[in-house]
Formats: C-alpha cells, sequence, structure tokens
C-alpha cells in the first residue's frame, strides 16, 4: 500500500509564518477609518447637575 | 508637550516627536505601525510586547519610549531576512510552538536572548528564560522543543528542514 500523504505524517501549518513574522491581523491591529474612541468621565460629585460639557478637544483629536 | 527621539528600530534609524508619557510599544504599534509586537496585559505579566533592546529582552509596555532614545530596538518584523524565516521562528513552525500565535513575537524574542547568551540550554534554563511569557493556547512544551530545535540550527550555522519554507512575503 502506497505511503499516505498526511496520515501519520508531520504537517506544517500553513498560517504560520505570517504569525511568526509578525504579520498577523489580530483585531487591536485592525485601524478602520472614522473609528471613534471613548473614555469614561465619572462625576466627581454624588449629587450635581451637569451644565455643559466641552467636548472641543475631544471632536477634534 | 513632545520631544524628540531617535530610535533604531529594526535597523533603521527613525526620528520622531513622542509625548514623554508614550510607552515603548505604543510608539511601535502606532507611530510606526508596526504591530507585531502585542499589547497583552499593559502591567508587565503576559510578556507579549517583549522586544529586544539593545541585545536584551525586555517588555516594551514597561518602558517609555523616550527611554529607547538612541538605542537599537529589535522585533518581530526584524527576524525574517528578505522574506526566509530565521532559525527561531523555524524552530516553532517545526515543532508547532504556536497556536493562535498572539504570545508568539515576545516569545520568539525572549528565546533570541536566551539562546545569544546559552547557545545549548536545558529543558529547565529554557523554562526560566520564556517564565514572563504567558501562552493562553498553554502550548508550553511544544515552546521548549521549538526553543531547542532552534538553537540546535543556530549551532549548525545553517537551515535544515524547512529550507524549502515559502516565502512570508505577499502572505496576509
Amino acid at each position: 500500500m502506497a505511503q499516505a500523504k498526511y496520515i501519520g505524517q508531520k504537517v506544517l501549518r500553513k498560517e504560520d509564518p505570517r504569525l511568526l513574522a509578525g504579520k498577523g491581523a489580530y483585531v487591536d491591529d485592525v485601524h478602520l477609518p472614522h473609528t471613534a474612541h471613548m473614555a469614561l468621565l465619572r462625576s466627581p460629585h454624588a449629587h450635581a447637575r451637569i451644565l455643559s460639557i466641552e467636548t472641543g478637544a475631544a471632536a477634534s483629536a | 508637550m513632545k520631544v524628540p527621539v531617535e530610535i533604531t528600530v529594526n535597523g533603521t534609524r527613525h526620528r520622531s516627536e513622542v509625548e514623554p508619557r508614550l510607552l515603548l510599544v505604543h510608539y511601535l504599534r502606532d507611530v510606526l505601525d508596526l504591530t507585531g509586537t502585542h499589547v497583552g496585559c499593559e502591567t508587565g505579566l503576559c510578556g507579549a510586547c517583549t522586544i529586544l533592546l539593545d541585545g536584551e529582552a525586555v517588555k516594551s509596555c514597561m518602558m517609555l519610549a523616550v527611554q529607547a532614545n538612541v538605542r537599537a530596538v529589535e522585533t518581530v518584523e526584524g527576524l525574517s531576512v528578505e522574506g526566509e524565516l530565521d532559525a527561531v521562528q523555524r524552530g516553532f513552525w517545526e515543532e508547532h510552538g504556536l497556536q493562535c500565535g498572539f504570545c508568539t513575537p515576545g516569545m520568539l524574542l525572549s528565546a533570541h536572548d536566551l539562546l545569544r547568551r546559552s547557545p545549548q540550554p536545558t529543558e529547565e534554563e529554557i523554562q526560566r528564560a520564556i517564565h514572563g511569557n504567558l501562552c493562553r493556547c498553554t502550548g508550553y512544551q511544544t515552546i521548549v522543543k521549538a526553543i531547542q530545535n532552534a538553537g540546535d540550527k543556530m549551532r549548525a550555522g545553517k537551515p535544515s528542514a524547512a529550507s524549502s519554507s515559502p516565502s512570508t512575503r505577499g502572505r496576509r
């Protein structure tokens, strides 16, 4: 019987060369256009009214 | 206020203006777009961000970019020469030293640091050398074998089994 091509043989994974070269594309590596980032700013006051929020610097970032 | 830095990365000198608070790993990933160096924990625990600084393995999330000023950094992107995997990369490939590959760049550079200091490391030495690199696929035994394989290749001087390896260029 002819030797099996894969069964019992060591097989090199096809996806490894790019992962080993740092060319994988993990979610954190993907930059889509117009992506917005957010950060939570918590109030230092337990009970207060928000009168206004300055968003100029964030919007222009 | 930004400050000028001059950092040699994988043999190329880069001049940039950076915030003094910028971490080295974010400099590599966001300023130079070298995303092979990964951010796993940002607290120095996981080792996914390991790079070589003047030849020594360091965690690039534990350093500021300004601390690397006028120094030489090597990242995973600098290991392959003209698209050919180096001995350590080939060792990992042949011994199945990676599954998802996220920890791999850090593992590769820790392995380089070890093999430079100790060309024929024992299993225990290897375990100690990668104790700062977490693998959540938990393939540690194959990683140890991969580093032994890489040491064998380096001592033999030339690539062996995977010399028929396809180029990594253009494969994404």
